[in-house]
């Protein structure tokens, strides 16, 4: 059978890992306090997949950030998506040749969908994450681009379904509501899901304890949760939170 | 044969970063090679593949690697392991993309995975391989490795079919026949599990 995931997010800005409350970031630490102080590549053996994103606002530095991802993926073995400022097919290579296994597209997915078609003739749509950003304003739900500065669309079914005719193969949900707020995901944007949604389905944005997780892994439509707080699940939390999970039963992986 | 190392097949359709991550990580020697001639220097091969599989056997077939691959694993009875469409490749054809052959070592077809049973495309994940005897295999009965892919080869009952896998229908995923093996799955991203199945290959196979 298979089994769902929890997905750890990472927010690169500048040589800085990131805690992002609602989009607002703030400076945890440095590369070598992610990998000494922060232990990462112990968390890393109790997740199934890690996101790592340039969500630097202005001037992105490419070659910083690949050699940041370089040093934190050489000795973690699951699948790596990288993502942030993807606008050229150049520059999705250059991120598959750095360690990418799946890259992460957001604002070029509703400005220059051709891109999406472009990376996936070469790399297959496997290797695309579609991530939605959205936010909801009185009774209705919006798109976001560009690190969530650019309002882009009213979210209704008819939206959804254009999307997901893109050629990618997973869709990301992210509230910017909840995120870093550790309130919980935000369930209702599923109403927009086509019925006959054939996407596998990322939930983002929320989880600020284990129940979080687990109430987003039992829904029958959700295959991945994924969480970016880096102090929610400091230490063994998330260590423990799937340990706890896989003695309740929860199909998730198992590992030696 | 000089000495036991690995040949990574380098036909710019392959996920060689992870793979060579986990390599380094075991402290296996490899070298990438591009030229097709090259292989017989090696004791075993690996063969990567991410993306379309009728463009892989395209880029293997005008680089010359059919022909050697063939030669060096038939003739000479080099190790040889293919990863996702890498093992995909090993059949004797393919429906993605217009469709393509293959290089034949198995008999069995490789045909999109049928999405009337109620499943979500790409099969992406760990989902768990059943094994019966197996050496690639050694220590990890009913595991659980890596998924992602939209195509898999169909089952044909050949007792060379070491691995099933059940995504609401069954599929080989893994294939082993004497230097030859296989896996849908991608083992240098399955955690543990991958590593330990990737060391069965340089030591055991």
């Amino acid at each position: 059978m298979l089994k769902k995931r929890i997905i750890f997010t990472l927010h690169y800005d500048k040589g800085f890992f990131n805690l992002s409350r609602n989009f607002r970031l703030q400076k945890i630490g440095d590369l070598n306090w992610l990998l000494k102080n922060y232990n990462f590549l112990k968390i890393a053996e109790s997740i199934d997949e890690l996101i790592i994103i340039d969500v630097s606002r202005d001037n992105r530095e490419h070659d910083k950030f690949l050699e940041n991802v370089s040093e934190i993926t050489k000795n973690i073995f699951v699948p790596v998506c990288l993502g942030g400022g993807i606008r050229t097919l150049e520059y999705a290579k250059k991120l598959f040749e750095s360690g990418a296994d799946k890259i992460n597209l957001n604002t070029s997915l509703f400005h220059d969908p051709s891109l999406v078609d472009e990376i996936s003739k070469t790399y297959g749509a496997q290797a695309i994450i579609g991530h939605i950003d959205f936010r909801k304003k009185e009774n209705d739900y919006y798109v976001y681009t560009n690190n969530g500065a650019k309002e882009f669309s009213k979210i209704d079914t008819a939206f959804m379904e254009k999307i997901l005719e893109l050629n990618f193969g997973e869709l990301l949900l992210h509230s910017m509501d909840k995120d870093g707020t550790g309130m919980n995901f935000d369930y209702e944007i599923m109403k927009y899901l086509p019925q006959n949604n054939k996407k596998p389905l990322i939930f983002s944005g929320g989880a600020g304890n284990y129940h979080h997780l687990k109430e987003g892994l039992a829904h029958k439509d959700i295959d991945a949760v994924s969480t970016a707080n880096l102090l929610n699940f400091v230490g063994d939390g998330l260590i423990n939170a799937r340990k706890v999970m896989l003695d309740e039963k929860y199909p998730l992986a198992k590992w030696e | 044969m000089t000495t036991s190392s690995t040949a990574i097949i380098d036909y710019k359709m392959g996920n060689i970063w992870s793979l060579k991550n986990a390599l380094d990580n075991l402290k296996i020697k490899y070298q990438l090679v591009s030229d097709p001639e090259k292989i017989n220097d090696f004791s075993h091969i690996i063969l990567p593949g991410v993306g379309s599989a009728r463009e892989a056997y395209n880029r293997l077939e005008k680089s010359g690697f059919v022909e050697s691959i063939k030669e060096a694993v038939l003739q000479k009875e080099r190790k040889i392991l293919g990863i996702c469409v890498g093992m995909q490749l090993m059949g004797s054809s393919t429906e993605e993309d217009g469709g393509s052959k293959g290089i034949g070592f198995f008999k069995n077809k490789v045909l999109k995975l049928k999405e009337n049973v109620g499943i979500k495309l790409p099969h992406v994940g760990f989902n768990n391989v059943q094994t019966n005897e197996s050496v690639l295999f050694d220590g990890l009965r009913q595991k659980d490795f890596y998924f992602v892919h939209s195509y898999a080869m169909e089952s044909t009952n050949g007792c060379y079919e070491a691995g099933i896998t059940d995504y609401k229908q069954k599929f080989v995923s893994v294939v082993e026949r004497e230097n030859i093996f296989g896996t849908q799955f991608h083992p240098e991203i399955s955690q543990k599990n991958g590593l330990i199945l990737l060391d069965n290959f340089f030591k055991k196979c």
